[in-house]
């Protein structure tokens, strides 16, 4: 158990070590030069210049790449160009409005979504099973910002019931912060709910064609036990890896929701840093996303040995 | 079940793994008789007729700027000259813009540049991941490079690589194209390479190379054949994400150049008078989400009749 | 109160219809037996019989797109027919108990082995925790697993196949159910596994008096277990009655057919090979390893040990073992579809690790293999003349050239020439194996390698397919390797005879005197373990 965990904990360093390396080159290799391109149109031949000795460069790319992990080992994501703050402060200022948004957004979509998709599965073929599985294709399908400005628009614009943008930190009162986030993590649970839906469905279908549902309809159980004691149970282990894959969703869903409901996160960060041109902070955002998606995806690693005795590493 | 319980000895009919695809005729009838197949496709080719069409749909320029247009909700006239200089009133069906310009021609032209990124993002990262996942998986070595890079690329964010990439190498329909294709291709190197490693354990691989058949012609004439079902659906599945993505890149202003009439951009150009305009941003939303959804029915559609083992992945 | 003599299961007249589509109108066609307490029916019939069909209609398991029209199914008198679902439930486990085919798959993989058993006495029972508990315990002793107490806390990976269904005949027979329905529940085992569950269901159903309706293809299990026997085609009942009328006098043809298909234990007279025969093929020492690295360690599975043997041209050498005996990697090492770690083959005289891999690639012609699943060894999407052709082509023959002998092999192996035009899917699995053998040898072998290549056959078609492989051998004087599990095959077809056990070979000699005089111990407990052995079957 703990052999397989350190070894699991360890297969993350070698990803980790390609996207930083994909990060570094992409800054370097992309057509075009970077500083012109993060000094603005405006900036005269000296100022790239001087950026890109700034930048580092001028230097060997081995060196730039020795140079660039020794900070990021030191924690040093360096300064933006733009606020002239750390960006690993600038980071820790937006977490709070992205994780309350995240996991709020996945809370609300796990609820809905794994009792629909189980009962489209049990209730296979029926108009049911068609309705859910319906809303499930128009729910992966409609951008998340046309949902979020039909909700601002029925229900902030025309029925007033909530504001229509902004984020309430939680330290000024837990009923604030979830009243302003219900509409934007609504608009960002659909296509959550849609994917969850659909995962269990077929899942749950999968695993009602094994054979020990088979014994355990045998056995004399009531419908009701098979499915939630034998199902979906042996269910989870996809439903749970469907979870993981959507933390990557969750991400551009994250950036476009805090852009329309203006929730001052990573994502509107990203978006002020891109239009900024402040590398250093997109760079320092990138990797931190990815670090927490895989992060996210060892954890669920994890949960899968709880979840199923078989897998032993 | 089938009649029998198939028994371990006698190995019934439905262990045959994949689907004959010789058997066209069967295929055809089948998707012919699928719903969402119908719908979906029904849907794609009214908006992609749009792509032609478009000039005789509406007389407008959906670039031209009009000061004293600007901001007409829907149903209102509009004025323009034609080519004398003579002036006309003309219904703007879908309103105008904050620059006067007509949302109905710019949501109609704006179908060129979605179903153009769809396509060829679909059609670039299908190729380019099967070659990737055909090599990774067959051959051991590279496989264990090619899968750690991929799994990096997976690590990041599509959006944000996507971001990037348009930010840093400047806004154009071509890098947009590049940048959405670069997060797909590792789901589709995993597709293929997956399906690789399963046919190659298959005895009828073994048969081929215990007949002496070289390495090459067992990937094209045995393998390749087997990723062709699974990547049509990926495809179709690819090319409305990519449409998606194409939209969100130019709503935040990282897509293409803010005056080429594209979905995305127009409601990026009506984000800041949402409140009093929302037709700005729900016209071509509409058009965006019927687009998408469609390709996803057919997506659904062509997979539970041309590759049914693939229901059971999203 | 009953009598003791009526029957516990009465099944009349039963129809069951097929969705619209299928082969045949119904899965089962008027099809009546009764079977008394303290009796064990054997249905018996090749696949595709509706054997399997009705054992679930009586459990009341059958699948939504199968309807029973016609026809009554009654336990100790209650019509099941007509029963409401709710009544089902109480009857299942309560009344009748069921075990499956597949141990590996029938258990919950996320639940305990106890609690598995349990849930049938918390469902039909009010017994206290520790009660229920306790009856648990009793009864995975009851099925002789060794250390209850661990058994209950395990799960089911953890237990072996035949661990396995004890569990889950302890499952079906703690409520002491009146009627037993077994559906195949040893197919999927290894022959002494086998037999010890033959046993064990002997043994709990005589001291219960328990009737059973066995579900089985196998005369041999027929033979080991069964009062009376009824023979399904089709879906129709073509024969019932004892087991030893049925078996050693059968009176309906397919009857007689079938029951004639079924090889003989002792091995027929042969005509020696003569010790001047060349030897085509000798391996000496074959060793095959399997590394796992886990995080500290080095696990090494020794598929295959100090294997050394040797076949002349003209002769069947067979490989016997049950399943992880390592008998298949012998036969992939031959062929070349996996590397060997250490030892010497040699093919025609030439020592294979010293070639260089371009004349390993004019070797490799001369070693052909057929494999177990007919389904899968042919490519769906080429045609079988593609498929023969292919090997010749590699090797420079001209499509022409190649067509034209192909055209000869399907006559050899009795398949109509015209055929090569065809996809795999329009043929049957005794037809696409004799396709498979007709590539074998369209690459002109000197070796051909047969890996279970009649397993997955029915027993008729099974006998046909062995006829066609000796006839061949004969004929073109082929060295055949020939893989099975089943010593009846083995007696049949091979000369010579290898036992493998655990990787290595434990008994190595002529058939004649290996099968009437073994040697080694395992060699024994194997043909103890084969069901059947002591009963003669009818011949024509």
């Amino acid at each position: 158990m703990w052999s397989f965990l350190l070894k699991r904990a360890l297969s993350v360093i070698p990803v980790l070590l390609v996207v930083l390396i994909i990060v570094f080159l992409m800054l370097r290799l992309t057509p075009g030069d970077p500083a012109a391109n993060i000094a603005g149109d405006a900036a005269t031949s000296e100022d790239i210049a001087k950026l890109r000795v700034e930048l580092g460069l001028e230097e060997p790319l081995p060196v730039q790449f020795g140079i660039y992990m020794s900070n990021l080992l030191r924690g040093d994501f360096g300064d933006s160009y733009y606020y002239k703050r750390p960006v690993i402060n600038m980071i820790a200022d937006g977490i709070e409005p992205t994780v309350s948004l995240a996991l709020f957004t996945i809370v609300i979509a796990c609820m809905i979504a794994v009792p629909l998709g189980t009962l489209a599965a049990y209730k296979n073929g029926s108009w049911i099973d068609r309705l859910i599985m319906g809303f499930s294709v128009v729910g992966f399908s409609v951008p998340v910002f046309v949902i979020g400005y039909l909700l601002i628009y029925f229900f902030s614009v025309k029925l007033e019931w909530f504001p229509v943008q902004g984020y309430q930190p939680i330290e000024d009162g837990i009923g604030g912060w979830a009243y302003r986030l219900i509409l934007p993590a609504s608009a960002l649970s659909v296509i959550f709910i849609a994917l969850i839906a659909r995962m269990t469905r077929t899942s749950v279908l999968e695993v009602l064609n094994e054979d020990y549902i088979r014994t355990a309809r045998a056995k004399g159980l009531p419908q009701s036990k098979v499915l939630l004691k034998h199902a979906l149970r042996n269910a989870a282990v996809p439903i749970v890896t469907i979870i993981g894959i959507a933390i990557a969703i969750l991400v551009s869903g994250v950036v476009v929701t805090e852009s329309v409901f203006v929730i001052p996160g990573l994502g509107l960060l990203t978006l002020d840093a891109i239009q900024g041109r402040d590398y250093p902070t997109v760079q320092g955002l990138i990797i931190l996303f990815s670090v927490v998606y895989v992060l996210i995806n060892l954890l669920i690693d994890v949960i899968y040995t709880l979840l199923d005795p078989r897998i032993r590493y | 079940m089938p009649p029998e319980s198939s028994t371990s000895a006698v190995i019934s009919e439905e262990s045959v793994e994949s689907v004959d695809i010789r058997d066209q005729p069967a295929i055809w009838t089948r998707l012919i008789k699928n719903p969402s197949v119908i719908i979906g496709g029904l849907i794609i080719a009214v908006i992609l007729s749009m792509v032609p069409a478009a000039p005789l749909l509406t007389s407008l320029d959906p670039t031209d700027i009009s000061p004293r247009n600007r901001n007409k909700p829907p149903g209102e006239m509009t004025v323009h000259k034609d080519e004398e200089g003579n002036k006309y009133e003309i219904k703007a069906v879908m309103g105008t813009d904050k620059l006067g310009r007509d949302v109905y021609a710019r949501v109609i032209y704006g179908a060129r540049v979605s179903l153009l990124v769809g396509l060829s993002v679909a059609i670039i990262a299908v190729s380019i991941g099967l070659v990737i996942g055909l090599v990774a998986g067959y051959f051991r070595l590279v496989d264990a490079i090619v899968m750690r890079v991929m799994d990096g690329l997976m690590a990041i964010p599509a959006i944000l690589l996507a971001i990037a990439l348009v930010s840093l190498s400047g806004a154009s329909l071509f890098t947009v194209i590049f940048a959405i294709v670069i997060p797909e291709i590792p789901r589709v190197v995993r597709l293929v390479r997956s399906i690789v490693l399963s046919i190659r354990e298959e005895p009828y691989v073994e048969a081929a190379i215990s007949v002496g058949t070289p390495t090459p012609k067992i990937l094209i004439r045995h393998v390749l054949p087997n990723t062709i079902a699974p990547l049509i659906v990926q495809g179709t599945f690819i090319c409305g994400s990519a449409i998606l993505l194409e939209a969100i890149l130019s709503f935040l202003g990282v897509g293409v150049p803010p005056e080429t009439p594209t979905w995305g951009n127009i409601m990026a150009q009506g984000r800041d008078l949402f409140q009093l305009y929302p037709h700005n941003i729900f016209y071509p939303g509409i058009f965006l989400t019927l687009t998408v959804l469609a390709i996803n029915m057919l997506g659904d559609g062509l997979r539970d009749t041309i590759d049914p083992r693939m229901s059971k992945e999203i | 109160m009953q009598n003791t003599t009526d029957p516990v299961l009465s099944v009349k007249d039963l129809t069951i219809s097929l969705p619209r589509h299928a082969d045949r109108n119904n899965a089962v066609t008027r099809v009546s037996f009764d079977v008394k307490p303290g009796e064990v029916l054997c249905l018996v019939g090749e696949s595709g019989s509706g054997k399997s069909v009705i054992a679930f209609s009586v459990m009341g398991l059958l699948a939504k797109a199968l309807n029973i029209t016609h026809g009554s199914i009654k336990l100790q008198g209650e019509d099941l027919t007509h029963a409401t679902e709710q009544r089902m439930r109480e009857l299942r486990c309560t009344r009748m108990g069921m075990i499956f085919q597949e141990p590996m798959t029938a258990l919950n993989p996320v639940m305990r082995c106890g609690d598995q058993i349990d849930e049938v006495l918390q469902e039909h029972t009010s017994l206290s925790a520790g009660e229920r508990r306790q009856k648990v315990i009793d009864m995975i002793e009851q099925v002789h697993l060794p250390d209850p107490q661990r058994m209950y806390r395990s799960y089911p990976h953890q237990l072996s196949g035949g661990q396995r269904q004890r569990i889950m005949i302890a499952m079906a027979l703690i409520l002491e159910p009146v009627l037993l329905i077994a559906d195949e529940p040893t197919t999927a085992l290894d022959v002494t596994t086998q037999a010890q569950i033959l046993h064990l269901i002997r043994e709990l159903q005589s001291e219960r008096q328990t009737g059973v309706l066995f579900i089985t293809h196998d005369f041999d299990v027929v033979a080991e277990l069964s009062d009376r026997v009824a023979v399904l085609k089709q879906g129709e009942v073509v024969e019932l009655g004892t087991t030893s009328q049925v078996l050693s006098a059968p009176e309906h043809p397919y009857t007689k057919m079938l029951i004639s298909s079924v090889p003989l234990h002792e091995p027929p007279e042969r005509h020696a090979i003569s010790a001047d025969a060349p030897v085509v093929l000798k391996t000496e020492n074959l060793d095959k390893h399997y590394s796992t690295f886990s995080f500290n360690r080095k696990n090494v599975v020794k598929a295959a040990q100090n294997v050394s043997i040797e076949i002349r041209k003209g002769e069947t050498l067979g490989i016997v073992g049950e399943s992880g005996s390592g008998k298949s990697t012998v036969a992939r090492c031959i062929t070349w579809l996996i590397e060997s770690t250490d030892g010497r083959i040699w093919l025609a005289g030439d020592d294979i690790a010293k070639l260089p891999k371009r004349d390993l690639r004019n070797l490799r012609r001369k070693v052909q293999i057929i494999f177990q699943d007919p389904y899968r060894s042919l490519n769906p999407r080429r045609t079988v003349g593609q498929s023969i052709i292919e090997g010749p082509m590699n090797y420079g023959e001209s499509q022409v050239e190649a067509m034209a002998y192909a055209r000869e092999l399907m006559e050899l192996v009795h398949l109509d020439p015209d055929g090569l035009d065809r996809y795999p899917h329009q043929f049957s699995g005794g037809q696409r194996q004799r396709v498979c053998i007709a590539r074998a040898l369209a690459m002109r072998p000197e070796l051909l390698v047969a890996d279970e290549a009649v397993s997955a056959l029915d027993v008729s078609v099974q006998a046909q397919v062995l006829k066609l492989l000796e006839q061949i051998r004969d004929q073109m004087q082929l060295a055949m390797l020939f893989i099975t599990h089943d010593l009846r095959v083995a007696a049949q077809v091979c000369d010579v005879v290898a036992v493998m056990s655990k990787g290595k070979v434990v008994e190595y000699g002529r058939a004649k005197e290996l099968f009437s005089n073994p040697q080694h111990e395992y060699t024994k407990a194997l043909f103890d373990a084969a069901p059947g052995r002591h009963f003669q079957f009818a011949r024509n």
